[in-house]
């Protein structure tokens, strides 16, 4: 009883410790708006106070898994785009990533420079709406307007390219679909000099409220020791002061031929999470940049088969989604369709950690801890 | 390639594949075996018993550093047996290590790495969900991702019966 007469002397009303207190259970979801998806959260709760939390997933378990192990393999990357829909470009890519790895298929120049414009573009389209959907958790309506504003830009330049609007399909096995149209350099350098400037109004709109400052900061902490541990990745793992990227430490792609920073917090806490988005949306301008100067010419799409055989193996391939790492592990019979197929989300991790670091909070606060891990719940599921 | 990493900190000596596998093979002697999967992933087969050993081994050692857990697969080989592949990284190192562990597909078993790397609960929990691979010690093994009534078998499996209600896609 030490603990709980503890968490009740952290309430502000000090008499509260002497009453008697009995613990009861509450269910958050599946249908609850904060849980982005549908997840449910079982609380085991003490007065306002969080005893423990129960996170049951599975309600969008769609069995990919199984169903791709029956596809050939080019019938396989719309699956893909429905893993993880907000950012579904980084599903193509690490999918075909480990294909191209195991098949050794040759991936042109120009496709691999539009693969990381496009993909950083993606990172900065989730962010944005990470951005607007953590405030609106929080109360704010405003920065959900002004995120999607912005995000509406870049999704209208993948419609340019690519024809979809959410589930891409664009990034294949061997190269994109299609090469960009003529007038998509114009467009997207005046995208990125407009969001240059508006980052500045992100900052404005919420780095100062002291209602955002009170309900994030110090809230939700998670040390790096645990982080690591629990296989936390992305901008989450980041803020935790661990500097770890994929994108450097096990570069793919054209990654190590571009300049950019890590951007790392120092606490841990809802805060430094929300901020390193904000930092990544920094960089990801910068990079996108930097590929729009050494675009190559050529052709970026690949003739392929409708159906093809690869040769034996396996291999296990992994690339910076916006929530974190994103893993494909591909075992290879050297038939037309893979033998297994196995993915890691991000999510998947990420939300394992939340019950670890909420207990002693308040409900109130477990909806921004869990925003602030950017949540998705069909690639917890998959 | 790791050359030109400039503007990024973490940048310590990297050990080469065969190293880290040599390193391995040095203190489990017989208990680990060296794989060739790809040429870029170094990969070792370990005993199912001496798992847990290896992991605290790999986590712990300076040099190794292995201390995060990417993913977790069962793998049906059917006539082969089956297998459980375990991939790590450092996130300090940047290098990383494949580990599979062959089970006996009538008795499949292999004993949890949970104590070592607590991010391992949900990935052994859906090979046993899904391919019925039994983790010793793991302290919470219920259904998450099927229906809490699922009774038709392990649905991973590869001599799964898929029932009336499968849709089959027509052969190319």
């Amino acid at each position: 009883m030490a603990d709980s007469e503890e968490r009740h002397r952290d309430i502000d009303n000090p008499t509260a410790g002497e009453l008697r207190t009995e613990e009861f259970q509450v269910n958050m979801g599946p249908q609850h708006p904060s849980t982005h998806g549908v997840c449910r959260l079982l609380l085991t709760m003490d007065g306002e106070v969080i005893v423990k939390v129960e996170p049951y997933i599975g309600y969008l378990h769609r069995a990919i898994e199984k169903i791709v192990e029956n596809r050939v393999y080019n019938q396989i990357t719309p699956f893909m785009d429905r893993v993880e829909y907000v950012s579904s470009m980084m599903c193509d890519w690490v999918y075909a990533l480990s294909v191209e790895k195991i098949g050794e298929i040759e991936v042109s120049p120009r496709a691999e420079y539009l693969r990381v414009i496009f993909g950083e573009l993606q990172r900065i389209a989730s962010h944005l709406l990470f951005f607007g959907v953590f405030a609106l958790d929080l109360g704010a309506i405003t920065p959900f307007l002004y995120g999607l504003r912005e995000r509406e830009m870049i999704i209208d330049l993948f419609e340019e390219t690519c024809g979809q609007r959410l589930t891409y399909n664009y990034i294949r096995i061997g190269g994109v679909s299609r090469d960009i149209r003529p007038d998509f350099e114009k467009k997207c350098r005046k995208f990125l000099e407009h969001m240059r400037t508006v980052i500045a109004d992100y900052h404005a709109l919420l780095d100062e409220n002291p209602i955002f400052l009170t309900r994030t900061k110090s809230v939700g902490v998670l040390t790096k020791d645990t982080a690591v541990e629990f296989g936390v990745s992305g901008p989450s793992l980041r803020g935790s002061d661990v500097k770890w990227d994929v994108r450097k430490g096990d570069p793919y792609g054209y990654y190590d031929r571009f300049e950019f920073d890590i951007p790392s917090g120092q606490n841990g806490d809802t805060w430094d999470r929300y901020l390193m988005r904000l930092e990544e949306i920094k960089q990801s301008v910068k990079i996108i940049e930097q590929a729009l100067d050494g675009l190559p010419e050529g052709d970026p799409t690949l003739k392929i088969k409708p159906s093809f055989k690869i040769p034996e193996g396996e291999y296990y391939a992994r690339v910076e989604a916006p929530r974190g790492e994103l893993g494909c592990y591909i075992v290879s019979d050297g038939k037309k369709k893979p033998y297994r197929l196995k993915l890691r989300g991000a999510s998947y991790n990420n939300l394992l950690v939340i019950p670890e670091i909420s207990t002693g909070c308040k409900i109130a606060d477990l909806v921004a801890i869990f925003a602030s891990f950017d949540i998705v719940m069909p690639e917890v599921d998959r | 390639m790791k050359s030109s990493r400039k503007s990024c900190p973490i940048g310590v000596p990297i050990l080469e594949n065969n190293q880290i596998v040599s390193k391995l093979t040095e203190k489990f002697q017989d208990k680990v075996r060296k794989l060739e999967l790809h040429p870029e992933q170094a990969a070792v087969a370990v005993e199912s018993a001496s798992l847990p050993e290896v992991a605290q081994f790999i986590k712990g050692d300076q040099d190794l550093a292995l201390d995060y857990i990417m993913s977790i697969s069962g793998v049906d080989l059917l006539d082969n047996g089956m297998e459980m592949v375990y991939h790590f990284c450092s996130t300090t190192q940047d290098h990383r290590l494949t580990i599979k562990v062959k089970l006996d597909r009538e008795k499949p078993e292999v004993p949890t790495i949970i104590e070592q790397f607590p991010g391992a609960n949900w990935y052994e929990r859906e090979a046993w969900e899904l391919f019925g691979i039994n983790i010793l010690g793991h302290p919470k093994l219920e259904r998450f991702l099927l229906v809490e009534d699922w009774d038709e078998g392990y649905p991973m499996r590869k001599d799964w019966d898929e029932g009336k209600d499968f849709v089959k896609m027509p052969e190319f």
